[in-house]
């Protein structure tokens, strides 16, 4: 089998519409995780199908172009990628005293890479908020109602508190 | 009767006045022969400025934990009976109460330390803000208990007071600034 890819894959560097893809992955990445069904590919004139047997292989019509034979690790492989795309959260983020007269509000929606720290969502609250940087230095932040650090990682839907020093009492 | 109901914590919504007669007979008991009580107030003046009113502001739901917390803590350094806690938020005009606390304990040195106690960590710790506001122009307010506490409550490093000196005062110079009733 692998000595019908090699054949295939020279012949098919020819052609434009797959070159960029076949060659760059040299194997096959197919979003196993994320299609339930056949995925057609049609490229330009092509019939182009992709099986989901195991193990996946690429069809042209009826000659088969490629297959992944390395399994196991492409699957992870896509399965990453997939899940790269799904894989960002959505915080909530309060702001008190000086830092919500800064900002203007005192609440917000921020969606961050999944795995982000409590500093890189200060980071990019100051992004959105230049005047932030004015009182940067000297809140302390609380992650679910409880004081965090800045390593701390938020996860979807966690609550961040931006806290200017405090004055109760 | 577990600790929960021998706490008792409230956060005043504005325009709710402090009712510490409440919160005395809260507290009191048969058994406790001290109730050691404080009461912070607004006061009319600082540093030769003169004060109009306070304005709070508070996380609420982390504050309620965090004064539980306190409470927690108290108990387990001192044999103390009930404890009430209450914090005012919006505005406190001068001579009115902001924050009122009563312990009652068997004695008198356990409530009175706890008490301080947690007064002391209610400033250093409780996520409330208070803005003080003057005839020409007003200053969020900044706990020199939190400041020396806050590396204590996360591990971070050079902190230090800085909101309080970015609110212009009319015609002063601005200053930023430690409070301590």
């Amino acid at each position: 089998m692998k000595d019908i890819n090699q054949r295939k894959l020279s012949t098919l560097t020819k052609q434009h519409h797959l070159t960029s893809w076949l060659v760059s992955h040299r194997r096959i990445a197919i979003p196993l995780k994320s299609t339930r069904c056949l995925r057609r590919w049609n490229l330009r004139r092509s019939n182009l199908t992709v099986s989901l047997n195991q193990p996946p292989v690429l069809w042209w019509g009826s000659s088969l172009l490629a297959m992944d034979v390395t399994g196991q690790a492409a699957k992870k492989e896509v399965s990453k990628i997939v899940n790269d795309e799904v894989s960002s959260i959505e915080i909530k983020v309060l702001l008190f005293a000086r830092a919500r007269e800064l900002t203007g509000v005192p609440d917000l929606k921020l969606k961050m890479p999944s795995g982000s720290t409590t500093k890189k969502c200060m980071d990019e609250l100051v992004i959105k908020f230049p005047k932030l940087e004015d009182v940067r230095s000297c809140v302390v932040l609380a992650l679910n109602e409880e004081y965090t650090t800045d390593s701390a990682i938020v996860k979807h839907r966690d609550e961040l508190a931006i806290i200017p020093p405090i004055s109760g009492g | 009767m577990s600790s929960d109901e021998k706490n008792l914590i409230e956060i005043l919504e504005e325009g709710h006045k402090v009712d510490i007669v409440k919160y005395i007979d809260y507290v009191s008991a048969p058994q406790a022969g001290a109730i050691a009580t404080f009461s912070g107030t607004t006061r009319d003046m600082f540093e030769g400025k003169a004060v109009l009113e306070l304005r709070y502001e508070a996380y609420v739901p982390m504050a309620t934990r965090t004064l539980t917390s306190i409470c927690t803590s108290a108990r387990s350094n001192w044999d103390i009976h009930k404890i009430a806690v209450a914090h005012r938020l919006g505005p406190v005009p001068v001579g009115e109460t902001s924050v009122f606390i009563a312990v009652s304990s068997v004695h008198r040195g356990d409530g009175l330390d706890a008490c301080k106690f947690l007064i002391d960590e209610l400033k250093a710790t409780v996520p409330i803000w208070k803005k003080e506001v003057y005839t020409n122009g007003e200053i969020w307010k900044e706990n020199s208990e939190f400041l020396e506490k806050r590396d204590g409550l996360v591990k971070k490093e050079h902190k230090r007071s800085c909101c309080g000196s970015k609110v212009r005062v009319q015609e002063d110079e601005e200053e930023h600034k430690d409070n301590s009733s």
